[in-house]
């Protein structure tokens, strides 16, 4: 049974790369290039990767959107952290993780599976 | 009469054409046996068109006497021959003539006059004006396009001034330009507008050679080429081109705004939803706010660009001016990001306004930081270069007067294309760039009156370098310009060592203007090289040189001499003097209290 990912990065390297790494466990992935697209969540996705730095609705707004509007998906949400004077030393809802730019494979990966499966744990 | 002897041509022939004697010149000339040529008409060895006007000859030698002119001829091998004669009638009708070959020189005259008319269709076809003039620019000769380009012909210009043609405006350059001309060897070219006739301008560009004779100026060939119409494709290019950035800047700005606008968005249609919270309002504000502020940054970052403020120039110290900023240059740079700076330099000052030196650094951080989005390290540094030191990225004048600032990072690299468009407004390579940072850096140096250059290897990093002028504490030596009326001195030969080179040139160009003969030495190795050569009357020898310094020099130059007079300069607190041939000078000095000291160790010697 595949599961199903939404990734949302303003780098098109980036979100191929991420989407490749994870059909490779068994997950279909939905990709974003920026916040402004990914208000409304419609998909029972089993986690969501979401970059800081995007040029319209950065990471954090969307964040705080979804704290107002949906708040069950920011546990199942990871963000990828890269360098950012805006959201350094400010704190982010609270989320399933964070995982600093650039990172391992086998670490995004393994964080997605955990993410995944608690969900499932939480909600079977 | 017939003599052998001559080298020229001669025969005698009767009324009817019938020749009578011939001589072996004549004869070998026409390839004939001179027998064979007795009693044959003249007239066969004419050509046909020649023999033509036979009667008129004939009449004419009749009538007058006599006959000169050319005629042609043609000999056994049919070779054609111009031969130039002058016959004369003798009392029994017999006419002797005399003639010389000159086919070669006719040959010689036509080649010549046909590559004159060559030159001459060359000169006259071309679309360029070709001009002759003398050294006071009387036009002596002038080529048909005269007429297209200024509306007189060739006749009505000559003997005219070539400024003549010049527009008033351009005619004090024109004027100088043809004396300068005349002055060198080379061709210079200058561009100037024409007058025409119907009162148009014409734009060309002149280039003129001067024609020497020796040592003579024999004129100037002046070519003149008409380039209004490239000049007028030129100003079109250009507003085409700043049309273009204006609607590269306003396609920028409407991004970059429409991005800030969709940012607020969501967050109002949340707060204006029925039953929204107090949370929502507060966390929606926040963001707007925060959208706002983005805003405002852009703004800041045009305005900033396209209405610059007069850079407000103070003497700041760097390493103060660091301290203050540093936090906000962190402030820029993530985990993965080292920044390796040096500002320790407590001397350093530099003529900048703070504000914008700050922004433009952070400018150039923030494009260190974008380029290294794997992490890396960020130098900075700033440094006060040597007097004549040169760098492979550009040329610096004056470096000694500057401070150096440098920001290295070790991320991708510029390619060689985009080095040359780096400083142009909306230039960028980065997604959400928008293109101002180096613009603005490259403005705000260049309103300082500095420099900025770039260096790059691809894969390797990217380096900046600024160069502003040092400001505050000036160069250290500050020499009062006060001109002494002392009584005239003796001596006349300075040695002047110092390693500092703006103390050697300021203080050696001030005595030079006192009339001293000044050498100069960089080093106690230099001076005690050149000492016996140059034997001057008094040494001013700096006390701090590296190697063998200022006493340790004294010592070995009074070796040789032991009265040797000597003033010590020196940057701190003098020592004694301990004797009459020894004077200490604190730097910075007046030239007065130096010309003083002089007179002084010259009054106990």
């Amino acid at each position: 049974m595949r599961r199903l990912a939404l990734v949302i990065d303003d780098d098109p390297e980036i979100r191929e790369l991420i989407a490749v790494l994870l059909d490779e466990i068994g997950f279909d992935a939905d990709l974003l290039a920026d916040g402004i697209a990914a208000l409304e969540v419609t998909k029972p996705y089993d986690v969501i990767l979401v970059d800081l730095n995007m040029p319209v609705f950065d990471g954090e707004r969307l964040l705080e959107y979804w704290s107002l509007t949906q708040n069950d998906l920011l546990q199942r949400v990871i963000v990828l952290t890269g360098y950012s004077r805006f959201t350094r030393g400010r704190d982010l809802p609270p989320i399933f993780a964070t995982i600093p730019k650039p990172f391992e494979h086998r670490d995004l990966l393994k964080l997605v599976a955990r993410c995944a499966n608690n969900e499932k744990e939480v909600n079977p | 009469m017939i003599i052998d002897g001559s080298s020229d041509l001669i025969c005698t022939h009767d009324l009817e054409g019938r020749i009578l004697s011939v001589n072996a010149v004549a004869a070998r000339a026409l390839g004939v046996p001179r027998d064979a040529l007795l009693h044959r008409n003249i007239r066969e060895v004419l050509l046909p068109s020649i023999a033509k006007g036979w009667d008129d000859y004939i009449a004419r030698i009749r009538n007058t006497g006599s006959a000169s002119g050319s005629m042609v001829v043609r000999d056994a091998k049919g070779r054609v021959q111009t031969w130039e004669y002058h016959n004369t009638l003798g009392n029994d009708d017999v006419v002797s003539g005399i003639a010389r070959d000159v086919t070669d020189r006719e040959a010689a005259i036509r080649a010549m006059r046909e590559s004159e008319e060559r030159y001459r269709s060359i000169i006259e076809n071309v679309s360029d004006l070709i001009t002759i003039i003398d050294a006071d620019a009387t036009i002596r000769y002038s080529s048909p396009s005269i007429t297209t380009l200024a509306g007189y012909t060739p006749a009505e210009m000559n003997g005219c001034s070539f400024f003549d043609l010049v527009d008033r405006e351009d005619a004090g350059r024109a004027v100088e330009f043809i004396d300068r001309q005349i002055a060198t060897r080379e061709a210079s070219t200058i561009e100037l507008r024409f007058r025409h006739r119907n009162g148009s301008l014409r734009y060309v560009e002149v280039i003129a050679k001067t024609l020497r004779r020796g040592n003579r100026v024999a004129g100037i060939i002046a070519t003149t080429r008409d380039i209004t119409d490239r000049r007028l494709l030129e100003a079109q290019l250009e507003r085409a081109d700043r049309l273009a950035s204006l609607g590269r800047l306003a396609a920028t700005v409407a991004h970059e705004f429409n991005n800030v606008l969709m940012g607020m968005q969501p967050f109002t249609e949340l707060m204006q939803r029925d039953g929204a919270s107090r949370k929502t309002a507060a966390k929606g504000a926040w963001h707007i706010g925060n959208s706002i502020a983005r805003g405002k940054r852009i703004v800041q970052d045009i305005l900033r660009y396209t209405q610059p403020a007069e850079p407000m120039l103070r003497s700041v110290n760097v390493a103060a001016w660091w301290n203050e900023i540093e936090p906000e240059i962190d402030a820029l740079t993530s985990n993965e990001i080292a920044v390796v700076t040096n500002f320790a330099d407590e001397e350093l000052s530099v003529l900048t306004d703070a504000a914008q030196l700050t922004q433009v650094i952070m400018n150039l951080v923030t494009n260190a930081r974008d380029a290294m989005p794997k992490g890396g390290t960020v130098t900075l540094h700033a440094r006060r270069p040597r007097a004549g030191e040169t760098f492979a990225f550009g040329v610096v004048e004056h470096p000694q007067a500057c401070v150096q600032f440098s920001v290295s990072d070790t991320g991708c690299g510029i390619p060689a294309d985009g080095l040359q468009q780096i400083f142009e407004p909306l230039f960028t390579s980065k997604p959400a760039g928008n293109g101002l940072g180096l613009a603005v850096a490259h403005q705000v140096v260049t309103r300082h009156g500095g420099s900025i250059f770039v260096e790059s290897t691809v894969g390797q990093g990217t380096t900046f370098h600024i160069f502003l002028r040092s400001g505050g504490q000036a160069p250290p030596p500050v020499v009062t310009i006060e001109k002494t009326l002392s009584a005239p001195l003796r001596t006349r030969k300075i040695l002047l060592v110092d390693d500092e080179p703006t103390i050697i040139e300021g203080v050696g160009t001030l005595l030079r203007e006192e009339d001293f003969e000044v050498s100069t030495a960089a080093s106690g190795e230099e001076a005690i090289g050149m000492f016996d050569a140059f034997e001057p009357d008094i040494v001013v020898l700096d006390v701090g040189l590296p190697g063998i310094d200022g006493p340790e020099t004294c010592r070995r130059l009074r070796a040789t001499r032991p009265s040797l007079p000597v003033i010590f300069s020196s940057g701190h607190e003098g020592g004694d003097s301990t004797d009459d041939y020894t004077r200490y000078l604190q730097k910075p000095f007046a030239m007065n209290v130096l010309i003083d000291t002089i007179a002084e160790l010259e009054a106990h010697s």
